[in-house]
This record gives C-alpha cells, structure tokens and sequence, in this order.
C-alpha cells in the first residue's frame, strides 16, 4: 500500500532557516533574576551554575555556547525536581523510583501559581512526541507516551493560588533481545529544557505466601489468601482475567509432610491472562479461595496453586504446615433440676 | 547547581558546529516533515506549518537527536502527530490548490478514509503503519525511532495494514 496519490505535486521550498532557529532560541528557557536594561538567567553548566546576560528586549538569550540554559533554582530530592518559571512553580517526580520490563513508570507534574495574578504556561502537547519519555543513558528514547491524547488549549491559564497536576505514565517495553534492565531517564519534555529523573529497571522481585488460619478443625472450610510481598519500589503487573481467563483464585489442597498434591484441576480455557494487576510495593492480597481442612486430624501441609503460570521473579508460596485438629461433636448438655419435695 | 540524578539539557545548536549541522540538515527535514503532512492534511500552509514547528523542535534538541544518529524520523514523526492533531481539532485550512484540482474531493476523501482508518488501529499498529507507509520509513528506520525490533515493525506492520485496508475497503463501499 502507497500513498504516493496523495502527495503535493509541487512542493514549496523549505522555510527560513533562521526563523527556525530563532524561534527554537527563543524556546529555550530563561529566567529573568534582575536587572534594568539586561536581564539575568541562570545557566547549568557540566560544572555547575553559570550566569547569562540576555537582551534587554526579552527576544533571543544570549547563553554561552557551551552551556544550557534553564530556569533556576531547580531543587531535587533524587525522585522529585522542581523549578519556577514565568511566576509559575512546576515539580516533576516519579511515583516510584524503579521499573520493571512491561510495567508502568508513573510521574506526576503539579503546576502553581504562586502569585497574585494569573499566569499561562505552555502546554505540553501539540504533536510533540513524547510530553514523557524513556530514555538508555545513551539519550535514545526507548518509549515514549502521549500525556494529553487531545491537545490542551495553546495556553494555559492557571489562577492564584490554583495548582495543576498532570499524571504521566509511560511504559518499559519488553525489547527484543530481552529485558532491557539499567539505569534510564525518564524525562519530562518541555518546550526547551528537558528535565529528567532516574528510574532504574530491575527484574521483578516477589515473594509470596498463602495466609490461612494454621490450626483447623477437621473439615473446617475456610478463606484462603494469596499474598504477594512485591519487594520492589515500583509497580510490578500480575496476570489477570483477560477476556476468556477466569476471575483470579487459587485451589489448595492438604497433604501430608513431604507427599506430592494431586494434579490440580483447573478448567481448560483458552486463556491469554492480561498483566491486569498491579503489585504496589509491599503487601498485595491477589487472589482468595477455599481450604477444607481433611477429615483425619494431623499435621499437614497446605499447597497453594494459582492456575496461571507464576510470573517471573514471583516466588510462588511455599508449603505451609497446619494443624488439623479432630472437630468434636456438639456435646449435649442437660441440665437437671432437682426441685424439694 | 546540578543535584545528584537530575539532568537538564539543552539543545538549541549553540556552538558553530552544531548549528551548521542542523543548518545542514534542515532543508532534508523540512522536505520529510512537510511531505508527510501533506499526504495527512492536503493544505500546504498547514503542512509547511507541520513542518516547521517539527523543524523548530529538533532544533531545540538537536544535541541530543544528533547524537541518536539519523534524526529524521524523528522529525517524520513529529510532523505526524502535528498533522493528526491538527485535524483533530479541526482546524484545517481550506484545501490546497491540489486538493482543489478536478480529482480533488477524491483526494480529500481519501485522506478522512486513512484518518478513520488509522484511528481504528492500535496505537502501536498506528505508530508503525503511519511511519512506515505513509511516511515511506523503513523498517529499520522505524525499528529505531519506536525502539522496537525490526521482527516487531513487521509484525505490527502486517498486522496494521490488514486492518487498515479492511477499514479502507469498507469505507470504500
């Protein structure tokens, strides 16, 4: 399939290079600090800050040539960047501090207004590739993200006092030639300067456990829970329904210490199960089911099984032993009243 | 005033070199950026438009694009998404003199056919298809700037032009 028909016939000659770069300069940002007739902007250099002079007519900064210019103070936490432009405070940072190949990085950019007027801000839309992006060390952009699917308006006016916050979210591919752990930038992609923080990609990493109550009476039914310590700061997904698979839950069975359970029987769907879940760090109920507890009192061991295939750095539950105790039967009391005579 | 584990970049081509680089490579761009908005919008004012906001921006990074190699298709895609955006919000100006040729509304109706068709597709699918066959991409081409494997440029490219001429077949009817 061409789409050559559609094509202009007679192109026009590219447009003015210097209008390019001059609007390109003129995007780059600045910060007026002072001065009558000049103004100051700061300027990061690889070796810290440095000072530029700008025209007095607020066009075009003049900043070094080796060095960026941007807006000052930029403060950082490691997870969190903030800065102050055009009476405008913005702050960028990451839900959390790692990632996993397929799962999410989550940023969030709160825009303020600190003043007493209203102020405008340049949306970060408009076609621009990526308003958050991913890149390897190297500057590549592994992904990218659309953070406003329908452009904002050309400006946007923030009032007083308001405060705007724009969630992002991008996600780390699973690249061909397999997981592509390591350190990255996730960077916020402005109309100039680009602000990035690290986010680190690492394997997913989980332990799980089947919490049950561990002394049972024989025959005693009861809920079983599948939880999953995710031991990363990050969001790792966790298979799910999809749309033929069934709701997530987990069979268990009792066996005696050191024998091998019976195969157990799940339904034969045709299941493409979906990263439907997300395991924030910490603790993470994923799935319940039932334990009936055998008829025969002993020691046992509970085996818990989830259906799908455990994912990879998710340590399925080991075994965990519970007292099965003999239910007695209801005693029946009677009660006798010896009344005088 | 440079914290641990924050970057700030810039990339208006501040030194002779860079700037003769991008200076170098702008007419290419343009031509690239400006073709593709074309073939999406049929306006000439908005595709130069397209063109040179997508210009504009990769002056303002090229530091960066030029380090990643061959910055084309990122300014392919760039003016892509302005054009698509652009007729999202509707605001294409009145049809070029092309587009005002005899065969004209056949052409303005196959540009709304694609872009319903396109709007159909996947957003991965879209990506590809958009680069690789209206944007005349190549695979690898469009391998890089997706940082995504040639094997799955062309699966998502089989897959995107089926439904794509599905969509158009039926628009057709």
């Amino acid at each position: 399939m061409n789409f050559d028909h559609l094509d202009d016939p007679a192109p026009p000659f590219p447009a003015d290079l210097d209008s390019v770069v001059a609007v390109a300069r003129r995007r780059v940002r600045t910060r007026r600090l002072a001065g009558a007739g000049g103004a100051l902007a700061l300027a990061l250099t690889a070796g810290g800050v440095a000072l530029a002079v700008r025209d007095s007519d607020d066009s075009i900064p003049i900043v070094p040539a080796d060095t960026t210019s941007t807006t000052a103070p930029i403060e950082s936490d490691g997870n969190r960047v903030a800065w102050s432009e055009d009476g405008l405070d913005f702050a960028f940072s990451l839900d959390y501090p790692q990632a996993v190949v397929g799962g999410p990085v989550r940023a969030s950019l709160t825009v303020t207004n600190p003043g007493d007027e209203p102020a405008t801000m340049q949306p970060l839309c408009g076609g621009d590739p990526a308003a958050l992006e991913i890149h390897h060390r190297d500057g590549r952009p592994i992904h990218d993200t659309y953070a406003y699917p329908d452009c904002l308006p050309a400006l946007l006016e923030i009032q007083p006092g308001d405060a705007r916050v724009h969630m992002l979210e991008a996600t780390i591919d699973d690249l061909a030639g397999g997981p592509a752990l390591g350190e990255y930038d996730v960077v916020l992609v402005g109309q100039g300067t680009d602000v990035s923080l690290p986010v680190g990609v690492v394997e997913p990493r989980a332990s799980s456990e089947v919490v049950v109550d561990t002394t049972l009476g024989t025959g005693q039914v009861v809920d079983a829970t599948l939880v999953v310590h995710n031991e990363l700061d990050a969001l790792v997904p966790f298979p799910g329904p999809g749309a033929t698979c069934p709701d997530l839950y987990i069979q268990t069975q009792f066996v005696t210490p050191g024998d091998e359970p019976e195969p157990f029987a799940w339904p034969d769907y045709d299941c493409d199960p979906k990263p439907a879940l997300l395991l924030l760090p910490g603790r993470n109920e994923v799935a319940h089911g039932n334990a009936e507890a055998p008829a025969v009192a002993g020691e046992y061991e509970l085996v818990a099984d989830l259906g799908y295939a455990w994912p990879d750095g998710i340590t399925p539950p080991p075994r965990l032993a519970v007292t099965v105790e003999q239910s007695g039967e209801p005693e029946l009391v009677v009660e006798w009243t010896v009344e005088p005579t | 005033m440079r914290e641990k584990g924050v970057t700030v970049t810039s990339a208006v081509p501040a030194t002779a070199a860079e700037a003769t680089t991008f200076a170098e490579a702008f007419p290419a761009l343009w031509r690239a950026g400006y073709r593709v908005a074309y073939r999406l919008l049929g306006s000439r004012e908005d595709a130069a438009d397209c063109a040179q906001e997508a210009c504009t921006r990769a002056c303002v990074r090229w530091a960066r694009l030029a380090r990643g190699g061959d910055p084309t298709p990122w300014v392919v895609r760039v003016a892509a998404n302005l054009a698509i955006d652009r007729w999202r919000r509707g605001q294409r100006a009145v049809s070029s003199v092309a587009d005002r040729s005899p065969d004209g509304s056949t052409l303005a109706a196959d540009r709304i056919d694609l872009h319903r068709a396109l709007a159909g597709l996947a957003r991965r699918q879209r990506e590809v298809v958009m680069l690789r066959f209206v944007a005349d991409l190549t695979e690898a081409d469009v391998a890089e700037e997706l940082g995504i494997s040639v094997g799955s440029v062309k699966q998502h490219a089989a897959r995107g032009l089926a439904a794509l001429r599905s969509a158009l077949t039926e628009d057709a009817r």
